[in-house]
């Protein structure tokens, strides 16, 4: 099955009246679709939550930046300012960017909090990655050596918006625990390559 | 909850995402689960940039022998680069202020 179609049945399972692709999503959220912005938030919260957590933002923060960035972007859209979607990619770097701001606005009315508490995410706006070329490298040949079966689990889960276990499950005719036991073997092999000589 | 939540229970969380209110509430006001919680959000976010990367191109023959043409190729036009800019004035480096700050301007709005 297509990633195109495996995200329709996804989005069938999620329910509503009519399941739709996420490029389809993307058009009609552009066009100003209430329902279609909530599915897409739906799909990509964990991806922003992730990336603001993983640059040291605290987790309450994070929850509230994440609703934020999703309404500035709804906002640039009825303003006519979106004429493409790419997420979740603009979600993240719309919620680091206000992550950054907050932090300046927080240090310049109290100049003398203590650093950690006021500290803006390194990098806020410009969306840095946080394996550099060489491990990303490194742990990419780690993970085209795995099974093919377990490279499958792994990028389905990891590189498509929303996906469950059950859906990967089923599509590659195992059980939803052998799945889960796949995911975390191979999260533990890359752990081990990316965690080297960093 | 009770006590500090190890990493399985944060790992379980981040994997989902879903609305955990006391597990939430515990890790920020704890400074060691929220050291912890940004340790296992960091190795996430790394298994997603993991995932996205393209997979390294495996060339065959035909590639090889194409990619030591292109290398070939490009030591002569920067031999030939070498040469010009010895004879030639070099005009100042442009610098697209959009690529430095990620595309995200000031006012905090983003264009595509
Ligand atoms: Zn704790």
């Amino acid at each position: 099955m297509t990633a195109l179609g495996t995200t329709w049945t996804r989005l069938a399972l999620l329910g509503g009246a009519r399941a739709r692709t996420e490029p389809e999503l993307c058009e009609a959220a552009l066009e100003g679709d209430a329902a279609a912005w909530d599915a897409l938030f739906r799909l990509h919260q964990r991806r922003v939550l992730v990336a603001l957590l993983a640059r040291g933002v605290r987790v309450d923060r994070a929850r509230d930046l994440c609703q934020d960035a999703w309404a500035r972007l709804i906002v640039q859209q009825r303003a006519g300012r979106l004429r493409n979607l790419t997420l979740p990619g603009l979600a993240i770097r719309q919620a680091l960017f206000l992550a950054a701001e907050e932090n300046r606005r927080a240090r310049s009315r109290r100049p003398h909090l203590p650093v950690h508490e006021v500290e803006p995410p390194a990098d806020a706006t410009t969306f840095e990655r946080i394996v550099d070329r060489d491990r990303l490298a490194r742990a990419r040949v780690v993970l085209e050596g795995c099974p093919p079966t377990a490279r499958r689990v792994f990028e389905r889960l990891y590189a498509e918006p929303g996906v469950r276990h059950a859906e990967v499950a089923e599509e590659l005719g195992l059980s939803v625990q052998r799945v889960r036991q796949i995911v975390c073997e191979v999260r533990k092999t890359l752990r081990a390559a990316l965690e080297e000589g960093s | 909850m009770r006590g500090h939540p190890d990493a399985a229970e944060i790992r379980a969380w981040l994997e989902t995402g879903h609305s955990a209110p006391a597990l939430e509430a515990h890790l920020a006001r704890c400074g060691p689960c929220a050291a912890r919680l940004e340790e296992e959000a960091r190795m996430e976010e790394a298994l997603f940039e993991v995932a996205e990367a393209k997979p390294r191109a495996r060339p065959s023959a035909a590639g090889w022998a194409l990619a030591i043409v292109a290398a070939a190729a490009s030591i002569l036009l920067l031999l030939g680069t070498v040469t010009a800019e010895r004879t030639s004035p070099s005009a100042p480096p442009h610098v697209d202020a959009r690529a430095l700050d990620g595309g995200v301007p000031r006012d905090g709005s983003v264009d595509p």
